[in-house]
């Protein structure tokens, strides 16, 4: 196949509202160029995960190339590079989108501009890219393209006349827009002769082969049996592979400048390899590696634990096997006397979170009990250096603190007017302080700080049912911030139950205690004393509640046909308490567990 | 009754399934007959009642090999309601009993006691009319009444045919036909029932001075309409502590009254425990026939602690199977292993006022009750849960009576497996 010449590619990617249509345009695109026949189609080729179907999230980043002839005749590349779909990713997009020299940016006929709308044309203008923007869904009766079009120039700035009208499901529309990808997306600069420098922007793990690094080539070119390093964490590899995506890989001897494509070094742990890296040559290293690098941290904590004891060691190859494709999270082994074995797992937020659990739950078919998520803590001691935590356990005394420090993120929430109000109380319920407000015709975009911690566990749910699913939201990390926080712990009969132990605002500490205990009230059955279930903040008695002794427990008659029945009952019951976790003398059941750990669902 | 001797014979029970109309709290093997309710002579009813008594018989006939060489020691025809059969259908299953297994008391050993014959009747005007025929002709000497309450709005909810006039009556006809082993069934913490109407049915009862009083808790068994009832949050469950109180009162009225409790839900003047109903918490051999009627097969080669058989439940298909000569119950035997048969054991026996033999332990399983579960009667008795006696023997304190259920999963298992 001949190779084309630089100013025949573009690299560009999609970026969108959740559901505004970004997995359809992107088939769309595959299937119009001939890259997917229709055989191997799939309803949606890039979303390959069944959880991303589901959701309508793109966890991984996946790309293609595509192969287009344009008006004047020529055949032009074109590299579609996908994003992770959600807020937790932001880093992980930032380096997608650094990747491209444009970006379409797709907003739903119907309805119109949404809150990741905007953080996303936010993200490609930061990174200079060139924005196509496209009103899709055309086809429904709903579809307002022409009122979209308006919302696009008042509140992105880009000239309405310049929406291109899509339906990604009747095909209306896409060669128009292939057409103006090649027109108006700049094609990639770069000197072929410079020391080499490509942007690590994706990789996975492949059981054949190791680490898959999906790299965009800024300045020179990389070569098959090329010695390459890895700048930021300085490994060095032999290449043995490079590949193009088209969409099945396509094994090529270069990657030249301005291409995107797949870089296998026999890498064996995906640890080794990092976002944003820069890969140059190890015989002539580039003198500074690409800009936008940053050492990504987990935010969000919480506790795994298998609800059976013996499915310990397939939950730890579980996290192993999902580790291998995502060095974003990470765990380490955690003990509770209440929960058993287990492990304390860091999440780039409450979506990587719930998303890793489902997964584990679904295709590991793991039965697990997770802790109340939390957030990094920064402790400032009186003496000695300040540092971070990820547990509550790990809370010094109080005595032995200066400060605590909690981080503070910046939500984006686009609303529709008439749920502002309704917001706004939530924000404030959330210890949240409003920075700024901008109406675009009925529908508003306000801007609040808020603690990270009163985001993990519901918000997101609660600003759905507040606005009728009408309101979207995103963040961005702002930094630590010292707020007047404490450890809330639960006891049972005198014990304290470890695996409920919380940080909560002091104001919050009473009406959260009353809460976990009464829910663990109404979930531990009656036991043959009182149970004393008892919230304290240090040694301060916040909430206390009993659980009365059992009374009578003697089920009526047994005769000759209940026997065995009656046994078998027995056995089970025997069993159920055998799941029961022991606090003390005080069986609680998982039911207990989960109960306290869902707070705030009801 | 020795434990050795009712090893040695057997009793027999007789599952009748029909009743005029089905209870919403029962899960037994029932069949609705309601034309008795319209007519008592019913035609229809006559082909149903003949088909099932010669099918009573052939099974007895068919299982009895199992139980070759025993002696008879009681039959119990329970149900369903069967009352509801003829005396001349009791009388040709009692003697299709008798030819198979001679009774205790014969020429040879006359001090034996009678067979107990006992027949399960509901307080009605058809079964209150055969009461003197089912003595004399199927030779019934034991007469236990489906009382339940002796207030008419709690029989009204629970679904029963019969009012409390019509127990009186009954209760006064078996009396006069020569009954003289009554036993009267009730039930507790029921409805809407209160503590003074538990106190009415217990002067009701002492009134009466029944031989043996059988205590029953409304359960609200899954699958039965009040099962459904109180899934879908329509029928509460009774308060736990209220029915904790009624079972202290119950035992404590009763008690003074000279009834002993010596089963969890019986209670008896002295020597008028049931015999039949002892043989179940005894583990003793029990032949039992018809629709979901559940036999005790005796200890055989192969089967060291013996085998539970469970029959087909609904009378239509066990019926048919043995009208057309199928195998008997197909997939229900449960040969016991030995862990099983120790966890009956000694859930049974501590159901009983005797409690858990420790000789009779010790001869069957080879080691006393405390080897088995040296932590759990520690612990148990710590609780003040159970009482030893010198022998060994180990039986419930009355407020492990209450909890009997916590007590018995305790021994579910043998604390060297548990661990």
């Amino acid at each position: 196949m001949t190779r084309i010449p630089t100013e025949r590619l573009r690299n560009f990617c999609i970026v969108a509202h959740i559901d505004h249509g970004k997995s359809t345009i992107a088939d769309r695109l595959l299937e119009s160029t001939g890259a997917v026949s229709d055989r191997e189609k799939q309803d949606q080729f890039l979303d390959n995960m069944e959880l991303e179907r589901e959701r309508g999230i793109t966890i991984k980043a996946q790309t293609a190339r595509l192969r287009f002839r344009a008006e004047d005749g020529e055949e032009y590349v074109l590299n579609l590079i996908d994003t992770p779909g959600h807020v937790d990713f932001s880093y992980e997009v930032s380096r997608a989108l650094a990747a491209c020299e444009g970006a379409l940016l797709v907003v739903d006929a119907a309805q119109g501009i949404e809150a990741q709308t905007l953080a996303n044309a936010y993200l490609a203008i930061d990174a200079n890219l060139e924005l196509v923007p496209v009103v899709n869904k055309i086809d429904l009766p709903s579809a307002d393209p022409d009122r979209v079009a308006q919302e696009v120039e008042d509140v992105v700035g880009l000239d309405a006349a310049d929406v291109l009208p899509v339906s990604a499901k009747t095909g209306v529309g896409i060669e128009a827009l292939l057409q103006a990808v090649v027109d108006r997306i700049p094609p990639p600069q770069g000197d072929s002769e410079d020391r080499a420098r490509a942007l690590v922007f994706d990789s996975w793990f492949d059981p054949y082969v190791g680490v898959v690094m999906l790299v965009r080539v800024v300045d020179g070119r990389l070569c098959a049996r090329d010695r390459i390093l890895l700048m930021m964490s300085g490994g060095e590899h032999d290449v043995t592979q490079l590949s193009v995506i088209e969409p099945t890989p396509r094994r090529v001897d270069t990657l030249e400048v301005g291409e995107v494509g797949l870089v296998v070094a026999g890498i064996k742990t995906l640890s080794d390899v990092r976002i944003g890296d820069t890969i140059t040559l190890a015989k002539r290293p580039a003198e500074e590696p690409l800009p936008g690098f940053v050492d990504v941290k987990p935010m969000v904590f919480s506790g795994l634990y298998p609800v059976e004891a013996e499915d310990y060691e397939d939950l730890k190859a579980a996290l192993e096997k999902l580790r291998l494709n995502d060095s974003s999270f990470g765990y380490e082994p955690e003990t509770s006397a209440a929960l058993g074995f287990g492990f304390r797992c860091g999440f780039l937020g409450f979506l990587h979170a719930e998303i890793i659990q489902e997964r584990l739950e679904r295709e590991y078919g793991l039965d697990l009990i997770t802790t109340a998520p939390t957030v990094r803590y920064r402790i400032v001691p009186k003496e000695g250096e300040a540092f971070e935590i990820e547990s509550p356990s790990a809370l010094p005394e109080p005595n032995e603190i200066e400060r605590i420090e909690e981080p503070v993120i910046q939500a984006t929430i686009h609303v529709p007017s008439a749920h502002l109000g309704a917001v706004m109380r939530l924000c404030q319920d959330r210890r949240g302080s409003q920075r700024d407000m901008q109406v675009h015709g009925d529908r508003v975009q306000v801007r609040y700080e808020l603690p990270l911690s009163e985001i993990v566990t519901d918000f997101h749910d609660r600003l759905k049912s507040a606005t009728r699913g009408y309101g979207s939201f995103d963040y961005d990390l702002l930094g630590f911030s010292a707020a007047n926080l404490v450890k809330l712990d639960v006891m049972v009969n005198g014990d304290p139950v470890d695996a409920l132990s919380l940080i909560v605002h002091r104001d919050k500490a009473q009406g959260r205690g009353a809460e976990l205990a009464r829910k663990l009230k109404e979930f531990i059955p009656r036991q043959q004393f009182p149970v004393a279930i008892q919230a304290a903040v240090g040694s301060r008695i916040i909430a206390r509640t009993t659980v009365k002794a059992l009374r009578k427990n003697v089920i009526a008659k047994c005769y000759g046909g209940d026997i065995s029945r009656k046994r078998k009952l027995l056995e089970k019951q025997k069993a159920g308490k055998k799941r029961m976790k022991m606090v003390g003398a005080v069986e609680i059941p998982q039911e207990a567990f989960l109960a306290a750990l869902k707070l705030g669902d009801d | 009754m020795h434990k050795t001797q009712q090893e040695k014979d057997v009793g027999v029970y007789v599952h009748v399934p029909f009743c005029v109309r089905i209870c919403p709290y029962c899960d037994f093997a029932v069949e609705a007959a309601p034309e008795l309710l319209r007519d008592p002579a019913a035609e229809v009813f006559r082909d149903r009642e003949d088909r099932t008594v010669s099918a009573l018989i052939a099974e007895l006939e068919a299982r009895r090999t199992a139980f070759a060489g025993r002696r008879l020691s009681t039959l119990y025809f329970g149900g369903g309601t069967p009352g509801l059969l003829r005396a001349e259908s009791l009388a040709r299953i009692r003697e299709a009993v008798w030819s198979a297994f001679p009774p205790l008391a014969d020429a040879q050993s006359p001090s034996a006691p009678p067979v107990e014959v006992t027949l399960e009747v509901n307080p009605s005007t058809l079964e209150r009319d055969r009461l003197k025929a089912f003595a004399e002709q199927a030779g019934v000497n034991r007469l236990s009444v489906g009382v339940q309450s002796f207030d008419d709005s709690v029989l009204k909810a629970l679904g029963r045919a019969h009012g409390v006039d019509e127990i009186h009556r009954t209760l006064q006809a078996a009396r006069s036909a020569g009954f003289d082993n009554l036993s009267l069934d009730l039930m507790f913490a029921v409805l809407h029932q209160t503590p003074s109407m538990l106190e009415a049915d217990l002067e009701a009862v002492l009134a009466f001075q029944p031989e043996h009083v059988s205590t029953y808790e409304l359960v609200h068994e899954p699958g039965t309409p009040f099962g459904r009832a109180a899934q879908s949050g329509q029928l509460e469950t009774f308060d736990e502590d209220g029915a904790a109180d009624m079972l202290l009162r119950i035992e404590s009225v009763l008690g003074e009254a000279g009834y002993e409790r010596y089963e969890l839900t019986n209670f008896a003047r002295p020597g008028r425990a049931s015999r039949h109903n002892q043989r179940y918490w005894a583990r003793a051999p029990v032949l039992a026939i018809g629709p979901g009627a559940h036999s005790t097969d005796p200890v055989a080669p192969g089967r060291p602690f013996g085998a539970r058989i469970g029959n087909e439940r609904s009378w239509s298909v066990w019926l048919e199977r043995i009208e057309t000569g199928q195998p008997l119950a197909p997939g229900s035997e449960e040969i016991l292993e030995a862990g099983q048969a120790l966890s009956e054991a000694f859930f049974l026996g501590l159901r009983t006022r005797a409690g858990v033999s420790a000789a009779g332990i010790q001869t069957e399983f080879g080691a006393s009750p405390r080897s088995f579960y040296p932590e759990t009667v520690e612990r148990l008795m710590g609780a003040g849960l159970i009482v030893e006696s010198p022998a060994g023997d180990l039986a419930l304190t009355s407020r492990g009576r209450l909890l009997a259920d916590e007590v018995a999963a305790a021994f579910v298992s043998p604390d060297a497996i548990a661990r």
